[in-house]
């Protein structure tokens, strides 16, 4: 065996005493940390090459511990490396060892000394030297006992001295020292340091001891309050005035040398409703926002409304035998109560079927043409002349050209799941009426994006800084890649007609079509809309927030077309885009029953602040994020019940029963002086975070604000002051600062929880027409003599059998299908055999003449079922394959020739697949990959077992 | 507080299947079985390494005895290391030493997943779950092993599936 060590560590002396032990040999090589691995050393290397940096393990690997010691041999060692070397450490950097904490150096001493009484060696029942008593042994001699704790620790710890040096005597001991010598001490010690890592110490060492015990959660390392904090929260608080908020007339314009905020959130399409993921991914998103940007005084005008035009409404229009603007109007209701419950703020929520929403349409599209960044070119489309309309992807059915599934779509093959051209469908057919349309060329305008290219650029370069990092991720690859022409028109009905002659039959494509929706919506709201949208000499900074998928219309598309016009228009700012949220680690799926929508919400008792409270608290802004009915029940019992609701609470009962309501004088002393500029930080970030529309961020700050005030509560005990005579002025000042702690976070809750907020601040006895500013500064705001109103509990429990219930009432209808009717593959089977037969013989009674809409009504569910049922069979094949109950920890044993040298080919492409991935494109190691895949499945083959996945694709569904 | 808690050993106990110990934090911060029982186990590593020996699984510990010193030797690290990776400074080194020692191996002691790999799995959870997608990129051969264990459901209990999303971590 070969040991690696620097110079002087004592622990290289437990490998050698281990090897004596086992009457082995070893040599000792000494080098530096530097070139060791991961810094550690001593390190061991055995005969068959394996290399250990754990003295510990190593030892055990050396000498076997017997199974009747097992258990207490472990508890030392383990105790020794976690407990005993770092306190060693400690004192070789700082020299203290004795402090009031249980983990001080002189405890960990006195333990050891109580295990050892009366006892020749650490364990029980156990005359042998064991490992344990080598390892500490070891570790104690080695270091401390030539140091001043030496000399105390025999004077004191008698057991611990007469064990140590009856172990110094044995012979083993004796010849092991001969072979390693070493400097005993404090230059041990620093050998020790030198080599390993305790970050135990440096957890220790910063925490200022008062707050070590007060912080029930997981906590930041909280950095001390400098002297300069804590005079300028001096100054704030006795000087500083709490200024009010504006209120502002209608309409909300924006004005020069002041703040002007215009929030637009992504229009939601109509036919869908929304979901929580959509909810938290736009609009109420720029809620938060917007009340944010009001209570800070700047001029903000938040707009938003509903994307009607297109194929999808004109299909939902022909599937319920209604006209578009029917189907609009249903769903626009239907959204505009959802965002009302959700007591979304808007200034305007519009729609794009307006006749301002046309004549903008047309005249910045004459605009475009009119500068040259308009191209006509002709398109092959498919023309149903018997219906006699051009058919739209989703309009057109025929043979998959691929896998040969009938029923492939004109976008889409549900068969082989490929996207499919519309053109290259085999024996394609009209959906409306079976016949088979015609390839037709058909003239269409263009944006001429390459032309715009230079200007986006210039554009992106001055304002990404200002996106959300998704946002900038998915925008980038579009100006990289360089831009291609996009068609902006279509054949289509339901739409903005396009105002050139010939072209009466066409419209404006969505992507030209519903940008401007903001624009329009913004003119429905004001005349003056111009002022928001072509200030002259204002600043208008334009907010935009959508979900990542929203990204390329927002940062390519619609500044292209604004830039086109070239009249001084407002372009985007900030854009903030989310990633997507998931429902319990799927997806959400209206047509599966699976997640929560905007119109379930309100049925589950749920209060709309407490959604909100949780969508914000979730919310997708680095990365995707799940909703989990769980966590929502124990943030709202944890963070707001316990943590805010229990602050502000205990705050105003207190001024209520022992000030008569109101609010004490306050004299503020040098503890009060910290919390406030503890709090003061919060704030600070606060406002850092939301001013860059963090939200997420800015919620987390507001719980620590009163975290930290519960905190002082729990230490300041006012409640055991008010019952002293010369401490009730005390007591007084500590609820007073409490209460107005709590004036605080009613306004900066409020952009989350505005109901919540105002309830707590009609309990503070402030008026309620207003959420109150939110300041940069902590002052005081609530004046001694301050009559507070009725206090009485915020937040209510939601209680975990509530929960499960809720999340098994939203987890889909497939799960029971799959459990019940449909419990095996087989019978699925039977049940797709089924309906296909069904749809076949429908289809065939009426192939040539046109289907009666009712027919057209079944055979549509019909075919949505069919779809259903068979994506549900892969589904639960596939959980088959995955096979997770099969719980395998160790594979089988028995490797027969073949198997190993697929092993070995597997670890040799694995290799390589990873240094492709760290270098290369996914084109380039995509391949390689592959191979992989197949040299796994074929050992999966040979062996029966599921290989162990070591590639996510393999694995994950996208 | 620490990362090794009562909490991390209740997730590994489900997981092997054997009913959990009562345990708690000690004013030491660190794990122990309540004093009522019977025989005091005191210390992460140690009741682990008790909980395999009552489990069906014994092997997860490892197949041979070197396999054994190598989980051992990770266990330890947990204790040490991961232990204090709560605050960011110590989670960042932690993620860089587990970085290096996975750029190799499938899993921490080589081509077999062990106790050393669960253990770590549950330690580290709230760590990963934090990371934006630069530091995911930065810690791959974590991120890549990470993702590769969260696969399995009987491990993953009722913890979040972490998103390891290839778009963000290759461009």
């Amino acid at each position: 065996m070969n040991i690696s060590t620097n110079e002087n560590n004592p622990n290289t002396l437990k490998l050698i005493v281990a090897a004596k032990f086992a009457q082995q040999a070893v040599t000792v090589k000494t080098v530096q940390p530097k070139a060791s691995f991961l810094g550690r050393l001593p390190s061991i290397e055995f005969p068959s090459g394996l290399i250990l940096f754990s003295t510990n393990a190593a030892m055990q690997l050396i000498i076997p511990l017997s199974e009747e010691f097992k258990v207490v041999n472990n508890k030392w060692l383990e105790w020794e490396i976690s407990q005993l070397q770092p306190a060693i450490a400690l004192y070789g950097s700082t020299g203290i060892y004795k402090t009031s904490q249980k983990s001080c150096l002189w405890s960990l001493l006195k333990e050891l000394n109580n295990a050892l009484k009366d006892k020749q060696y650490l364990i029980k029942g156990n005359n042998d030297l064991s490992l344990a008593d080598i390892c500490i042994w070891v570790t104690l001699w080695s270091t401390i006992m030539v140091t001043e704790i030496g000399n105390e620790l025999n004077k004191e710890y008698l057991s611990i001295k007469n064990w140590l040096s009856n172990i110094e005597l044995l012979t083993v001991i004796q010849d092991s020292i001969k072979e390693y010598s070493f400097e005993r001490g404090l230059k041990a010690i620093l050998s020790i340091q030198a080599a390993s890592w305790f970050p135990v110490n440096a957890t220790l060492n910063s925490k200022p001891p008062k707050s070590v015990d007060l912080s029930p959660t997981k906590e930041k390392e909280i950095e001390a309050v400098s002297q300069e904090e804590i005079r300028n929260i001096s100054n704030n608080w006795s000087s500083k005035s709490y200024p009010d908020v504006k209120n502002f007339p209608y309409p909300v314009l924006p004005k020069k040398g002041e703040k002007n905020i215009l929030i637009t959130s992504a229009l939601p399409y109509v036919n869908n409703v929304p979901h929580l993921g959509n909810i938290i991914g736009c609009v109420l998103s720029a809620d938060i926002f917007a009340r944010y940007c009001r209570q800070r005084n700047y001029n903000t005008l938040f707009i938003s409304g509903t994307d009607e035009y297109g194929t999808a409404t004109e299909a939902k229009a022909l599937e319920e035998k209604t006209t578009p603007q029917n189907i609009c109007n249903k769903f626009f209701d239907i959204h505009n109560d959802v965002y009302r419950w959700f007591n979304i703020g808007f200034d305007y929520f519009g729609r794009t079927t307006t006749p301002e929403q046309t004549e903008i349409v047309q005249s910045f599209f004459l605009k475009i043409k009119s500068e040259g960044f308009i191209l006509s070119e002709s398109v092959d489309q498919l023309l149903c002349e018997s219906c006699d309309r051009f058919l739209a992807d989703r309009f057109v059915e025929g043979t998959c050209p691929r896998c040969k599934y009938e029923d492939a779509r004109g976008d889409q093959c549900d068969g082989c799941g490929h996207l499919v051209n519309a053109t290259d469908l085999i024996s394609p057919r009209c959906k409306v009426c079976g016949n088979r349309p015609i390839v037709k060329k058909s003239q269409q305008f263009f944006l001429d994006l390459p032309k715009l290219e230079n200007k986006l650029k210039e554009w992106s370069s001055k304002v990404e800084k200002g996106w959300s990092s998704v946002a900038r991720v998915v925008a980038k690859p579009w100006l990289r890649d360089g831009l291609k022409p996009r068609c902006i028109t279509r054949d289509l009905k339901w739409g903005i007609p396009v105002p050139i002659k010939g072209f009466e039959n066409k419209v404006f494509y969505v992507w030209f079509d519903a940008p401007f929706g903001y624009i329009s919506i913004t003119k429905k709201y004001t005349k003056e809309y111009q002022q928001w949208w072509k200030p002259k000499d204002i600043q208008v900074d334009l907010y935009q927030f959508m979900a990542k998928d929203n990204v390329p219309f927002h940062a390519i598309m619609f500044p292209a077309y604004l830039l086109a016009a070239n009249e001084g228009y407002t372009l985007l700012k900030h854009l903030m885009a989310t990633e997507y949220l998931n429902y319990e680690d799927t997806k959400f799926s209206k047509s599966r029953g699976i997640g929560v929508f905007g119109t379930d919400a309100r049925d589950t008792g749920i209060p709309a602040d407490v959604w909100r409270f949780y969508l914000a608290y979730v919310r997708p802004e680095t990365q995707d994020s799940n909703f989990n009915w769980v966590d929502l029940a124990t943030k709202n019992n944890s963070e707001l019940l316990n943590n805010f609701g229990n602050f502000v609470n205990r705050a105003l009962v207190f001024v209520e029963k022992y000030f008569e309501s109101k609010i004490p004088a306050i004299e503020l002393q040098e503890d009060d002086l910290v919390l406030l500029a503890l709090a003061q930080r919060e704030l600070s970030s606060y406002i850092h975070a939301l001013e860059q529309a963090k939200l997420r961020d800015g919620l987390k700050h507001v719980l620590a604000i009163s975290k930290h005030g519960n905190q002082y509560m729990q230490f300041q005990e006012p409640w055991v002051k008010i019952k002293g005579i010369d401490d009730k002025r005390r007591a007084g000042t500590i609820i007073g600062i409490c209460c107005n702690l709590a004036c605080l976070l009613s306004s900066l809750l409020a952009p989350f929880m505005p109901c919540t907020a105002r309830e707590l601040r009609s309990q503070l006895g402030l008026q309620t027409n207003n959420y109150g500013y939110i300041p940069d500064d902590i002052t005081s705001i609530l004046p001694t003599g301050h009559k507070i109103g009725k206090p009485s509990p915020l937040f209510k429990k939601i209680e975990e059998k509530d929960v499960e219930t809720l999340r098994k009432k939203y987890a889909g209808k497939q799960d029971t299908t799959n459990s019940e009717e449909h419990g095996d593959v087989k019978s699925l089977d039977n049940a797709i055999a089924e309906l296909d037969t069904k749809v076949k013989e429908l289809k065939a009674k009426h192939d040539k003449s046109g289907w009666p809409s009712k027919q057209v009504q079944i055979f549509v569910d019909l075919k949505n079922k069919l779809s259903d049922l068979i994506s549900e069979k892969n589904k639960s094949s596939e959980l088959k394959s995955k096979n997770p109950e099969n719980f395998v920890p160790e594979q089988n044993g028995d490797i027969s020739m073949d198997v190993a040298s697929l092993e070995a080919a597997i670890t040799k492409q694995g290799n390589l697949v990873r240094q492709l991935k760290a270098k290369e494109e996914k084109s380039v190691w995509q391949p390689e990959v592959e191979k992989l895949l197949k040299l796994k499945k074929q050992l999966a083959d040979l062996t029966g077992t599921t290989p162990a996945p070591t590639d996510k694709k393999s694995k994950k569904k996208k | 507080m620490v990362l090794c808690n009562v909490e991390c050993l209740e997730r590994i106990s489900n997981y092997l299947d054997v009913s959990p110990l009562p345990l708690e934090m000690q004013e030491n911060v660190v794990v122990a079985t309540k004093r009522e029982s019977n025989q005091k186990i005191e210390g992460f590593s140690s009741i682990i390494q008790s909980l395999i020996e009552n489990s069906k699984y014994p092997d997860i510990l490892g197949v041979n005895n070197e396999m054994k010193a190598l989980s051992q030797q990770w266990l330890e690290y947990a204790v040490i290391c991961i232990n204090y990776a709560d605050t960011p400074s110590n989670a960042k080194k932690v993620l860089q030493e587990l970085n290096v020692t996975l750029t190799d191996k499938t899993y921490l002691t080589g081509t077999k997943k062990t106790i050393a790999d669960v253990t770590l799995y549950y330690a580290l959870h709230s760590i990963m779950r934090e990371l934006t997608h630069q530091e995911k990129a930065q810690y791959v051969h974590v991120s890549r092993w990470f993702d590769n264990m969260q696969q399995e459901e009987k491990l993953r209990q009722q913890l979040d599936l972490i998103s390891f999303d290839l778009l963000h971590l290759f461009l």
